[in-house]
C-alpha cells in the first residue's frame, strides 16, 4: 500500500478555488514567439542591406531591454524582461527604421519607445499607443532627414511588388517574408485571423475606390507588416472580437486615404496611432451585450 | 436545437478511468461519516443514537420541512458518533441489507407517490448541485413543463462517472428517465450526450429498441465545455437564454442528471435508498483509475485505496470535475452525494504559477459563454468599482471558469470575478433569486 496515503494532519492540501486544470497558452510563449515570427522579415533585410540591418537589430534590441532594465531600476519595480515584451518592441521597431540610420537616432527613438510609449503608461498591456510607433513618429519629427519618405515608384509589376526587397517599410523587407512571418502567427493562433483579413481588406477596396495607380499598390511591405504586427497588437486594440474588426478595418480604411498625402510608410503609421487613440472608446461601446442583459 | 457556440475545448482526460470497463466494488471502510448538510435545503436532525446498530438504508436523519431530504446509512453496524454535523457509523462489515429494501412488485404510476418515493429515498441532484430531486420535481408539477432533460454532457475533464453508468446500466437509466418524466409531468424526456461517447448514445438507443419507451429519446451535442452546465444546457434546448436568475422551468425545461435517473429507478423499482453513487477516481497521481460504487460518507483515503493509492504526491485533492469541484484539504473529507468525483492532481496539472500582466489577447472574451469580458470584470473588481462591474453584468457570469483556463497570462479571472460577486454585489445577488446551478454533469 502507498505511503502516500496518510491522514489528517500530515499532509493539508490548499484549499484553492477552480478551475483546477491549467491552461496550456501562455503569454510568454506567445511575446517570444511572436519575437521569433520575426525572423523571415529579418533574413529578408539581411539580404537587401547586408551588416547594417543586423547593425540596427541588434541596437534596437539590446537599448530596449537597456532602457526597460534600467527604468524598472530607477523606479524600483519587478524586472520582467523575462516576458520578452521589450525585445518585441525593439525588434518591431528596428524593422520601422531604416539601416541608414544614424545610432543616436536609434537610440532615441528607442528610448521614446520603451519608456515614454511602455513603461510610463505602467508596461505590458497597459499603454495607449503602440511602443513602435511611437518611438517612429517621434523620429519622424526629431530626425526628418532619416527616417525620410521612402516613396519609391509603385509602377513595378505584381510579382516584383511581392519576391523583391522594397523600401516601402524601411528596413527593405520583401512582402513575401512578411506573409511568411503572418501565416507563422496565424497557424499558431497568436493572432486572430480577423484583423489582417479586414485590414487589407479595407485598405484593398479603399485604394480601388480612390484610385491609386497601380490598383495592387497597396500590396506592400508596410501595409502587411501592419496588417500582421501592428493591428494585431492586444494592448492597443479592442479586446472584443467585433471591436477588432473595426478597428483594423476603419485603420485599413485610414491608411489607403491617407497614401494620397503621404508615403504608405507614413499612412500606416499615423492611421494605427489614430485608431489607438480611439481604442478605449471602441472597447466601451463596441462589445457584444452579455446574454444576462438583453 | 442551438448547441453552445462559445466556450471552450478542454482536453479531456477520460481514457484512463475508462480503460477500467466495469464500475468496481470498493474495498468496504471501517468507519463512515455521513455529513447532516449533504443537499442545499432545510437542515436535518440525527434519528439515531450513540450506540444504535444500523443496516445498509437504515434512515439515520431527516427533517420535519418537506423540502429537506432524509439521509441513509450507508453501511450496516453501530453508530459510533453522532455531532450536531455528522453521524459517524463503525461497520461490522457484514453489510446487511434495511428489511426494508426489496422488490417493489408494483411501480406506482401517480407522480404524487412517486415524488413520495424520490422523497423518502433522499434523492438529490447528483450532478453536483445536490438540489433536493423532489423539491424540482413539485416546482416542475407547478409550472407545467413540457421536457425533462437528463444530463448525460458530462463536459468536465476526467469524469466518466455518468458515462460508465449508461454503459453498464443503460436499461436502469432508460427507466428511471421514464419514471421521472412521470414524475415532472413533461411529455417527453431528452438524454443528452455529448459526440465522445456515442457507445453510450449506441447502447441506449439499442436497449430502448427493445424498450419501446417512446417518450424517452436521446440527443448529441457537441464535444464542448461548458455544454453540460444547466444554463447551456435549456439554452441549447429551448432556443432562448435564461435571465441571471431566471428558473429553467420558466421555458418548460427541467433539467436532471442521468445519475439521478438510476438513482430514482433503483429507490423506485427496489425501493433502494441513494446509499451509494458512481465516483470517479482519477488524476495522474493515481495508480489505477476506476469508478466505483462509492457508499456516501467513504472517506478519500479508503476509495484511493481501492484504486492501488497514489504513485505520487498531488498537488490538489478535488471533489468533482477539474473546472467546477472544489478543493479539499486532507483525505479523510467524507464524500457526499453530490460528488461526481476524486482528482488528484499534480503540480504539473493543477499549478499554474504566477500571474502576469495581462496582455489584453482577448482569448477571455472568446471563450465566455456569457458572452461577457472578464478583462474588465476582474480588473472591475480589483478596483473595487462597482458602476463599472454593473455596467458589465457580473451577475451573469456563472463561474463555469473557462476564462481563467485559456489565460495566458495565469489570471484567476474566475476566482476574481467570483470573489467579487461575494463581497461586492452581495445586497443586490440577495435582491434577486438565487441561481439554481446543476454545476456539471
Amino acid at each position: 500500500m502507498s505511503s502516500l496515503l496518510k491522514g489528517k494532519g500530515e499532509k493539508l492540501f490548499p484549499l484553492v478555488l477552480g478551475p483546477h486544470l491549467k491552461g496550456i497558452s501562455s503569454s510568454r510563449t506567445m511575446i517570444w514567439g511572436i519575437s521569433a515570427a520575426l525572423l523571415p522579415i529579418w533574413i529578408s533585410s539581411f539580404i537587401a542591406f547586408g551588416w547594417n540591418s543586423l547593425r540596427v537589430l541588434a541596437l534596437t534590441v539590446i537599448c530596449a531591454a537597456a532602457f526597460e532594465f534600467g527604468f524598472r531600476v530607477l523606479t524600483a519595480q519587478k524586472q520582467k524582461l523575462k516576458d520578452g515584451s521589450a525585445i518585441l518592441t525593439g525588434a518591431l521597431l528596428g524593422l520601422l527604421l531604416p539601416p541608414t540610420a544614424s545610432w543616436q537616432a536609434t537610440v532615441v527613438g528607442v528610448f521614446i519607445a520603451i519608456v515614454i510609449g511602455k513603461e510610463m503608461f505602467g508596461g505590458l498591456g497597459q499603454n495607449l499607443f503602440h511602443p513602435a510607433l511611437a518611438g517612429y513618429v517621434a523620429l519622424h519629427a526629431l530626425f526628418p532627414q532619416e527616417t525620410a519618405s521612402f516613396s519609391q515608384t509603385v509602377s513595378a509589376a505584381i510579382s516584383q511588388l511581392f519576391f523583391e526587397n522594397r523600401l516601402d517599410l524601411p528596413s527593405g523587407p520583401s512582402v513575401f517574408s512578411i506573409l511568411i512571418a503572418g501565416v507563422i502567427l496565424l497557424l499558431r493562433k497568436w493572432i486572430f485571423w480577423q484583423a489582417p483579413l479586414f485590414y487589407l481588406t479595407a485598405a484593398a477596396l479603399t485604394s480601388y475606390l480612390i484610385g491609386h495607380v497601380p490598383i495592387y499598390g497597396f500590396m506592400n511591405g508596410s501595409v502587411f507588416f501592419c496588417a500582421f504586427f501592428l493591428v494585431t497588437d492586444g494592448a492597443t486594440t479592442p479586446i472584443t472580437k467585433r471591436g477588432r474588426c473595426i478597428f483594423a478595418a476603419t485603420a485599413g480604411v485610414l491608411t489607403a486615404s491617407f497614401f494620397s498625402w503621404m508615403s504608405w510608410m507614413e499612412s500606416v503609421v499615423f492611421s494605427v496611432l489614430l485608431m489607438n487613440a480611439v481604442n478605449p472608446l471602441l472597447d466601451r461601446f463596441v462589445r457584444p451585450q452579455s446574454k444576462g442583459l438583453r | 436545437m442551438k448547441p453552445l457556440k462559445k466556450g471552450i475545448r478542454l482536453p479531456d482526460f477520460k481514457y484512463r478511468s475508462l480503460s477500467s470497463p466495469q464500475i468496481y466494488l470498493p474495498e468496504p471502510a471501517r468507519f463512515i461519516t455521513l455529513l447532516l448538510n449533504q443537499h442545499s435545503g432545510p437542515a436535518i436532525k440525527p434519528c439515531v443514537e450513540k450506540g444504535n446498530s444500523v443496516f445498509v438504508g437504515t434512515k439515520v436523519a431527516e427533517g420535519s420541512h418537506w423540502n429537506s431530504v432524509p439521509l441513509h446509512s450507508s453501511t450496516s453496524g453501530r453508530v459510533s458518533e453522532v455531532t450536531p454535523t455528522s453521524i459517524v457509523i463503525e461497520s461490522d462489515e457484514a453489510d446487511r441489507l434495511d428489511p426494508s429494501i426489496h422488490i417493489r412488485s408494483e411501480i406506482p404510476t401517480d407522480p404524487g407517490q412517486l415524488i413520495q418515493i424520490i422523497r423518502e429515498a433522499g434523492l438529490v441532484d447528483l450532478g453536483g448541485s445536490a438540489n433536493p430531486t423532489h423539491v424540482r420535481l413539485i416546482q416542475a408539477r407547478s409550472e407545467g413543463i413540457h421536457t425533462l432533460i437528463l444530463n448525460g454532457c458530462e463536459s468536465e475533464p476526467f469524469l466518466t462517472c455518468d458515462h460508465m453508468l449508461m454503459l453498464r446500466h443503460p436499461v436502469e437509466v432508460l427507466k428511471g428517465a421514464e419514471l421521472l418524466r412521470i414524475a415532472s409531468g413533461a411529455k417527453r424526456a431528452v438524454i443528452a450526450i455529448e459526440r465522445n461517447k456515442l457507445e453510450a448514445l449506441e447502447i441506449l438507443n439499442s436497449k430502448n429498441y427493445n424498450l419501446k419507451i417512446t417518450t424517452v429519446e436521446t440527443a448529441t451535442l457537441p464535444v464542448r465545455y461548458p455544454q453540460g452546465m444547466e444554463r447551456c444546457l435549456v439554452e441549447t434546448f429551448a432556443g432562448r437564454h435564461l435571465k441571471p436568475g431566471e428558473s429553467s422551468l420558466n421555458v418548460g425545461i427541467l433539467v436532471e442528471n442521468v445519475a439521478t435517473a438510476f438513482a430514482a429507478y433503483e429507490a423506485i423499482s427496489l425501493r433502494k435508498p441513494l446509499y451509494e453513487r458512481v465516483i470517479t477516481v482519477d488524476g495522474p497521481c493515481v495508480v489505477e483509475p476506476k469508478n466505483l460504487w462509492a457508499r456516501i460518507g467513504t472517506r478519500p483515503m479508503d476509495l484511493l485505496r481501492s484504486c492501488k493509492g497514489l504513485m505520487r504526491e498531488p498537488e490538489r485533492i478535488i471533489f468533482g470535475g477539474p473546472m467546477t469541484g472544489e478543493a479539499i484539504e486532507h483525505l479523510e473529507v467524507p464524500i457526499t452525494k453530490k460528488v461526481q468525483g476524486i482528482l488528484a492532481l499534480p503540480s504539473e496539472l493543477a499549478n499554474s504559477g504566477a500571474e502576469e500582466a495581462c496582455i489584453r489577447c482577448g482569448r477571455c472574451v472568446e471563450a465566455c459563454p456569457e458572452l461577457l469580458i472578464p478583462e474588465t470584470l476582474a480588473r472591475a473588481v480589483r478596483k473595487n468599482d462597482i458602476a463599472l462591474l454593473e455596467e458589465y453584468d457580473l451577475n451573469s457570469c456563472t463561474e463555469c471558469g473557462s476564462c481563467t483556463y485559456v489565460c495566458p497570462s495565469k489570471i484567476p479571472l474566475a476566482a476574481v470575478i467570483r470573489s467579487g460577486k461575494n463581497t461586492l454585489v452581495k445586497e443586490e445577488v440577495h435582491s434577486k433569486p438565487a441561481y439554481v446551478f446543476s454545476s456539471e454533469g
